[in-house]
């Protein structure tokens, strides 16, 4: 999965209408709360082969930091 | 893993009911901080639509007992030939006596027809099909009957409750000398008891005035009390997608099956990412699963799996032959799958039923009074 990819992966896992950016920082985001994290846990799971625990969860700041523990 | 087949095993009958009083999310708008954007995402995400709750004074041991009247009723079903009976439910009437006695009197069961309680939730009713099946191979019982029921409204955090709608189940489980086999897949890691939990209902911590009023923040930041269940979203969605892919996959190569001979699998419907996940996980198609009885019922704890039976394959079940997967998971942490048939059986479809004027707390306690004092001696 490219980088563009997983942007466009994570608007629609956000279920958002604008577009993000790897600086964005994640709390700033209406649209990051338990709904899109648990979409996150299956995402991650999924493509990744990686769980996501609350710990992980609390280190996210910025969507770039999404990326790095995804590997990409 | 635990693994069984059982070659006398026969699901000949199935009821499920739901206490008439539904509630649909769009009341739930406030939650969503009045904002329908975020009440549509949260629809789509999760599934959210409606669910049924009991009014008060009725149980999930009333909800047995509505399920079990039109089980027995409808299947004219002799009840001297019931061999046991076997209640899976969280929330009985009592913490003691367990509710398959109160089940047992309302139905003027047999002398000869054992009694037995499994405190079970989610992955219940597949386990308690597990132990019925047992019951059956080994000789024991001939007719059993299986009653699954749950609720939950001691959580007042709405996030959690908005998942959740009271259900019952019952179900004739009999034996049959020529089955098609039944295969079983069961697990459990007590390390992650606490994922789901009610920390004050039982010996451990009595619930006393301390704490009636105290408050505690989860880790998002969501008050609740400690006398109300608990439950930790993230890490049991992903205690579900780790250990139930492998348990289903597992039980299809013991059963020398593959996914695509699945004619329907019944997953619990924990809500529609969790369903959508571990089906796709495990295998099976859009088409061999739904996740409509979450939207149209929500989460239905151990009455899940029979839920989706009854919502989704009332005329099929009666009419033909059906291979299906039964798959439960949730606290404990537990897991259980199961492969059967479901050739021509009673099903009543979900029974939507009104539970009016049951009885008032003060007639409960003016109730236990008179039994306890003499005055009554036949409680009923």
């Amino acid at each position: 999965m490219t980088r563009a990819e997983f942007l466009n992966e994570l608007k629609d896992i956000l279920q958002r209408d604008d577009s993000l950016e790897p600086e964005m920082v994640l709390k700033d985001l209406e649209e990051w709360d338990s709904l899109s994290i648990m979409a996150l846990a299956g995402f991650f799971d999924q493509h990744f082969s990686k769980i996501l625990h609350f710990t992980d969860i609390e280190s996210f700041i910025t969507v770039e930091d999404l990326m790095i523990a995804a590997g990409i | 893993m635990t693994k069984a087949r059982f070659t006398k095993m026969k699901i000949s009958g199935l009821s499920v009911v739901v206490p008439d009083y539904p509630q649909s999310i769009d009341d739930h708008i406030d939650y969503f901080d009045h904002d329908p954007a975020k009440l549509a995402r949260a629809k789509k995400i999760v599934g959210y639509g409606t669910r049924y709750t009991s009014p008060p004074g009725c149980t999930p041991t009333d909800l047995c007992l509505a399920a079990g009247r039109r089980l027995i009723g409808d299947m004219k079903i002799d009840l001297d030939e019931i061999d046991a009976l076997i209640c899976v439910m969280q929330k009985p009437d009592f913490s003691q006596p367990g509710s398959s006695f109160i089940i047992h009197k309302y139905f003027q069961l047999p002398k000869t027809c054992a009694c037995l309680d499994l405190n079970q939730g989610c992955p219940g009713f597949v386990y308690g099909l597990w132990l019925a099946g047992s019951l059956l191979e080994s000789g024991s019982c001939r007719k059993i009957l299986l009653f699954t029921g749950d609720y939950y409204d001691s959580s007042p955090k709405l996030r959690n409750r908005l998942l959740f709608g009271d259900a019952a189940a019952a179900m004739l489980v009999e034996y049959d000398k020529e089955p098609k086999p039944s295969y079983f897949n069961l697990g459990a890691d007590g390390s992650s008891y606490d994922l789901i939990i009610n920390p004050s209902s039982g010996a451990r911590l009595p619930i006393r005035q301390d704490l009636l009023d105290l408050v505690v923040s989860d880790r998002q930041g969501d008050e609740l009390k400690l006398i109300d269940g608990y439950l930790d979203g993230l890490e049991v969605f992903n205690f579900s997608i780790r250990e139930v892919p492998p348990n289903v996959t597992e039980l299809f190569e013991y059963a020398g099956l593959i996914a695509s001979d699945i004619d329907f699998a019944a997953f619990h419907q924990a809500n529609k990412q969790i369903v959508n996940h571990i089906a796709t996980k495990s295998g099976l198609r859009k088409d061999q699963y739904s996740v409509l009885t979450f939207s149209e019922y929500g989460n239905q704890s151990s009455a899940s799996v029979p839920g989706v039976l009854a919502h989704m394959l009332k005329e099929r079940a009666a009419t033909g032959q059906l291979k299906v997967l039964l798959c439960g998971y949730g606290i404990g942490a537990a897991w259980a799958s199961c492969i059967t048939e479901l050739a021509h059986i009673y099903c009543s479809g979900i029974i939507k039923e009104k539970f009016d004027n049951m009885r008032t707390r003060e007639e409960e306690i003016s109730f236990w009074i008179k039994r306890i004092s003499g005055a009554n001696n036949d409680p009923s």
